[in-house]
Parts: structure tokens; sequence; C-alpha cells
């Protein structure tokens, strides 16, 4: 029987997955595909846990903010894609050890 | 009273607002700067003229400003007040200092810097008004350090040359020493009394008389305690002994300041301040005593330096010291009406005498070594003749100023201690001695200077001399007004040995001086090398005080500056700046590192907030 602690369990693991591309990718598409990983694996989370009974009563606003994090993904994913088709003109590969800028 | 509320008001205002009208024009229109001050000064004399003349009859004019500030034991106002003592000042500040700046018109008209002269003039003549004016112990401190500040600003006028810059600061420090024990002393009144107003302080003291207070176990009057520090105070200003070797090197300031400052009024601000507070020191019998021994030791001392000097402005500088000893000792028994007289007196004919002495420079193109004058009274009649009469009144000849105050003084003295009498006419004598010698090495005799000189030799114009004229007759005049008898009956002793021996001693010492310089100049041995130095008291300052300062404050600058404040200060600099060195390789600029620190600082965060 799976429960909600598996997927709790499983959150973990993919929110592990994400950070693991974050910090090893040097591909800007990767890093951004690493963060949505990371973002679904806290929606995961929201939802395993508001389906677990307190005290015989369910909670709901996991799911709701569940939605929210959704929303935020998607204007992240456009806003980070943007960005992203700038820097391509800078550089084919859109390696982040192209962009050292920040350090001035 | 209201009208001589507004006059009193304009007598204040006058100077400051012409003083800062000149501070802030004086650069582009300095032409129009000594009229403009002269005037100022001029004008406010007229105003005092009427609010002298009431508080002099007994009707006091007072004037409630605004509070200076307040707490719970103790309320300070900004108010200034004229009766007997200050109506005195008001005459002489004004009328001998507006002399001043008119003549200074013509002594300055070649400087460039005139601008700047005027504006400070007019300055010091509003402080002095404060500190004359004032109607509590505050407002007399706030004038006492405005004219210490303009006194020191005129010393080193000439800033350019080093021997100006100096002297101011000598001077400067030298008052410091005083005013700190003035202060002390104020803040000791202000506690005990509870009260700034001068006329409260002198009306309490009697009862305050036998309060004592414990210093190692000894009781002291606390009173007598007060009047030390005040009189410490009076020292430095008035250029008393052991704190007046100032005074000589002050005249390396502009001849008018001298005279102004040096001379007539603000060296009088010590002699003042004593008698303003005469409760306190009729209440201090032992520091009184003191008072008395250090004018005595002032009033000879000086004379006798002052026959062994060449210079004609510090031979006036001595002689000024040595009369302000004659003041405080009047002051010290307790006649202030004597030492107030003196001081009217000699402001007359002191400043008489500096302005004629500037009238001699101005003559021998800035020379003022008497060994290079003589003669003179050919080349320049009218200087000589009104110096000569300023001379006299400086000796104590009969019908002169200077003989009814001086004689009234040793006569006051008299009546305390004859011994003490006996010494101030001594110091008479040397007086007159002085005074003869001056005016037989400058006037007459065969002319010394070169021929170059003696070309350029004229008299001064009408703008100089009309101030000399004006004060050569107040010399005759200010003798015969009864000034003593404004401020109380005198407690004098009419006897007449003090009398017809201090006419002897006049007249013998000056007609000895006369006699002895008749014709030439007398030779320079070291004793009289040794006396020129005052004594040698500056090289004894010197060794004793200067010199080991200077080594204790370039210890301090070697091992606790540098080696200590200075090396922690730079170790701190040093070692902030090698922390951020390291700290700039951690910005790499590298996203993908960036990214790596944020999930960093995510775990650590979460190791404190997870149970």
């Amino acid at each position: 029987m799976i429960n909600s602690d598996h997927a709790t369990f499983f959150s973990l693991i993919l929110f592990g997955i994400g950070i693991l591309g974050l910090l090893t990718r040097k591909n800007l598409i990767m890093i951004l595909i690493s963060v949505e990983i990371m973002l679904n694996a806290v929606n995961l989370n929201l939802i395993a846990l508001s389906r677990r009974d307190i005290q015989g009563m369910t909670a709901v606003g996991g799911e709701a903010i569940a939605l929210f994090v959704i929303l935020l993904a998607a204007c992240e994913a456009a806003v980070g894609l943007g960005i992203l088709i700038g820097l391509k003109k800078y550089s084919s590969d859109v390696s982040v050890d192209d962009f050292d800028e920040l350090r001035d | 009273m209201a009208s001589m509320n507004l006059l009193l008001a304009l007598v204040i205002i006058i100077p400051i607002f012409s003083a800062l009208l000149i501070a802030f024009t004086g650069r582009s229109f300095p032409s129009f700067a000594g009229w403009i001050a002269a005037g100022a000064v001029l004008l406010s004399f007229a105003f005092a003229v009427p609010v002298a003349l009431q508080g002099i009859a007994g009707n006091a004019t007072e004037l409630h400003l605004w509070n200076f500030f307040f707490t719970k034991t103790l309320s300070i106002d900004v108010a200034f007040r004229v009766d007997e003592l200050s109506g005195i000042m008001l005459f002489v500040v004004l009328g001998v200092g507006g002399l001043i700046h008119f003549y200074s018109i013509e002594y300055m008209k070649h400087d460039r810097s005139r601008g700047r002269f005027f504006a400070l003039l007019n300055a010091f003549i509003s402080f002095m008004l404060i500190l004359i004016l004032g109607n509590n112990l505050l407002m007399l401190f706030a004038g006492w350090e405005g004219v210490g500040f303009a006194s020191y600003a005129l010393i080193g006028f000439w800033y350019e040359r080093q021997a100006p810059a100096k002297a101011g600061i000598k001077a400067f420090i030298t008052n410091r020493v005083g005013d700190f024990g003035f202060m002390i002393g104020i803040f000791l009144l202000c506690w005990l009394t509870g009260s700034g107003s001068l006329a409260e302080i002198n009306a309490r003291c009697v009862e305050l008389k036998n309060v004592t207070v414990n210093i190692g176990g000894m009781p002291f009057g606390y009173l007598e305690l007060v009047a030390l520090m005040l009189f410490l105070g009076a020292c430095g200003k008035s250029a008393q002994f052991p704190l007046h070797a100032w005074l000589p090197d002050a005249m390396e300031g502009p001849t008018p300041v001298s005279a102004l400052i040096h001379a007539a009024t603000m060296v009088t601000a010590g002699i003042y301040m004593v008698c303003r507070l005469d409760g306190v020191f009729a209440a201090a019998d032992t520091v009184r005593e003191i008072m008395l021994l250090g004018a005595l030791v002032t009033a000879l001392g000086a004379a006798i330096v002052a026959c062994a000097q060449t210079d004609l402005k510090r031979i006036l500088a001595y002689s000024t010291i040595s009369q302000l000893g004659y003041m405080m000792a009047g002051a010290a028994v307790m006649a202030k009406g004597t030492a107030i007289f003196h001081l009217a007196t000699h402001a007359v004919f002191k400043a008489l005498l500096f302005l004629s002495a500037g009238s001699v420079m101005h003559a021998l193109s800035d020379k003022l070594d008497i060994r290079e004058m003589g003669g003179l009274i050919r080349k320049i009649p009218v200087t000589g003749i009104v110096m000569i009469v300023g001379a006299l009144g400086l000796a104590g000849v009969p019908l002169f100023a200077g003989y009814y105050s001086k004689e009234m003084i040793i006569g006051a003295v008299a009546a305390d201690n004859y011994f003490a009498a006996a010494l101030l006419i001594v110091g008479a004598a040397i007086t007159a001695f002085y005074s003869a010698r001056m005016i037989m090495l400058v006037f007459f005799g065969e002319s010394r200077f070169d021929d170059e000189t003696s070309k350029h030799c004229h008299e001064s114009n009408w703008i100089m001399i009309l101030p000399l004229i004006i004060l050569a007759v107040g010399t005759l005049i200010v003798g015969h007004l009864h000034v003593s008898e404004i401020l109380g009956h005198i407690e004098e002793e009419n006897l007449p040995w003090v009398f017809y021996s201090a006419l002897a001693s006049v007249i013998f010492g000056g007609g000895f001086g006369i006699y002895y310089y008749r014709t030439h100049l007398s030779h320079s041995t070291p004793w009289k090398e040794f006396i020129k130095t005052g004594f040698g008291w500056d090289a004894a300052v010197d060794r004793v005080l200067i010199q080991p300062i200077t080594e204790l404050a370039k210890w301090v600058r070697d091992y606790l500056d540098k080696a200590g404040i200075d090396s922690l200060a730079h170790g701190m600099a040093h070692s902030a700046g090698a922390l951020g060195e390291t700290m700039r390789t951690l910005q790499s600029g590298s996203i993908g590192t960036y990214l790596g620190y944020a999930v960093f600082g995510l775990a650590i965060l979460l190791w404190f907030i997870v149970p």
C-alpha cells in the first residue's frame, strides 16, 4: 500500500536530484530544468502532507499552495527562458562558465 | 528709563554690527573700513554718554534680553547693567577706544589687510563692552574670553612674520593659565551662591565669609579659595607677576593695538574684575595680602626692567605692567575707587604715549630703538610736546593725571601697610626716572639716526595728530575729576610724609633721569643686559616649564601617539584590508559557484531550523 510517507520520501529524492543537477550542470537550460524538478518536488511534498489526517481532519491548504507554486513555476520558466534567449546571442552553448560579469 | 534701555542696547549693538559689516565687506572696500569702524565706536560713545552719566549718578540702567540657560539651581540671563563702575569703564573704553580707532585710520592706511584689522578692532570693542556691562559672571567671562581672542588675533596681525605669530600664541597660552583659575573661581562662586548675578554675589559674601572647605584635612576659607582663583585670572589678563611675560612680547602687534588693548582697556579687565567682585575679596583677607605682595613685586620689578629697555614700545609695555601693579595694590587694600581712578587716568596717558610712539615710528620709518633716536623735538614738535605731556602724566608730576591717582593709591595703601606704601613711593621715583630717560633719549640730545632717515622724517597728518592733542588735553583734565569718590568713600591716610615723599621721589627720579641722559646714552653693561631681559624671567620659565613640557610632549608623540595609538589604528586598517583581500576571491562571478553558496546556506539554515 503506497501512502503519503512514500510520496514524501519520493519528493526528497526528487529534490536531491534537482540540487545535484543545479550544482553539477553547466548548461543553463539544464539548470532551469533542475529548478523545475525542485519545484515539483516541493509540490509533491505539499500535496502528500496535505493528504495526511491530522486529528481526524484533512488540510487542503497544501493543495492550494501547490497550485500557486505551479503558477510561479510557469512564470519563472517564462522569464528564465526569456533571459536565456537573450544570453544565447553572446554564447552559442549557454554554459554558466561563459558569464562571470556578475563579479564586476 | 525705557529710553535708557534703548540707548544701552544701541551702545552694544553698533560695534557688533560694524564688526560684522567690515568683516564681510572689508576685503572689497578696505579704504572705508577705518571710517566705518571709527564712526561706529564714536557713535556708540555718543549714545553711551547719557547712559554712563546716569549710571555714575547712581541710577543704574539694566537691560534684560533673554535667558541664556537655566538649571534647577542656577539661572543665567543675557543681561547688561550700567552702574557707577561700568559707567566709568564705558567712558574709558569707548572714549579712548574711539580716539584710537580714529588714529588707526591714518596709521594703518598702507596695510593691505586693514579690513581684517578694523573688523577685529571693532570686535574687540564689542567684547570689551560685554565684559564691562555684563550683569552676571557668565557674561563677564564671555567678554573676557572674547577680548582674549581679539588680543591674540591682533598681536599676531602680521602673522607672516614669525615674531608676532609667536607673541600672539604666547599671550593666548599665558592667559589660558589665568583663565583656568578664573573659571574655577566662577564655578565655585556659582556653586556656593547659586546665582551668577554680580550684585547678588557681592551682597551674599558677608554672610558666607565663614564657610570653610577641607583640603587634605586643613580647613580653608571657601571665599579665600575663590578669591585666590579669581586673582590668578586677574594676573593673567592684567599681566601681573608671575603671568606678566606675555605683555612685552605683545608689542609685536600694530601700535594702535598696543595702545587700545595692551595699555588702555583689555589689560585693565583684571583690575575691573577684582573691583567688580570686591565683596568676595573683602571676605578674603589672606588672599589680599598675597595680592598686595604680588602687586608690589610687579610694580617695582617692571619699573626697574623698564629702565633698561631700549625698544620704545617695550619701555611702555613694562611701564604698563608696573602701573597695573599700582592698580592691583589699590584694589588689594579694598580701595577700588583709587584703582579705578588710576585705571582711567592711566588709560588716557598711556594711550597717548603709545600713540605718540606710533607717530614717532611713522616719522622714523618704523624704527623703535631709542638708541637710534635723539633730538626729535626739532623734527616733530607736536608729537614731542604731546608725548612729554603723556610722560609727565606717567611720572606723576602735579597737575597731570597720574599724580593724583598714584598719590591716592599710595595713600590708601599707607592706611593699610606703611612698608608697602614706602615701596610704592620708590616705584614712583623709578617711574619718573624711566619716563625722563625715554623722553630725553627720544626727543633731546644729539640725533643718532642716519641721514636717510632724517630726510624722510616728518610730522604725521591731522588724523593722527588730532587724537593725540585730545588725549594730551585729557591728561591735563582727567586727574582733576573726582573719579574715585564715585565709588564710595576711601580710607585714606592723609599723612604729610606720604604726600611729600611721593612728590620728592618724583622730582628726584625725574630730575636724575633728565640730568643723566641730558646729552647721550649710557653704556651697556652685563647687568643692564640682564635687567633688560626682565631679570631673566623668560629664560627661567623656558628652562623650568617650557622645555620639560616640550620634552614630555615629544615623548608622548613618539611613544604614546606614534607607537601606541597610531599603530593600533593602522593595525586595524591593515587587518581589515587583508580580510577584504581574502574575501574578494569568494566573489568569482561564476553562477555555478554562487548556486553552490546558496545551497550551502540553505543547508546551514535547515540544520538550525530542523529540530
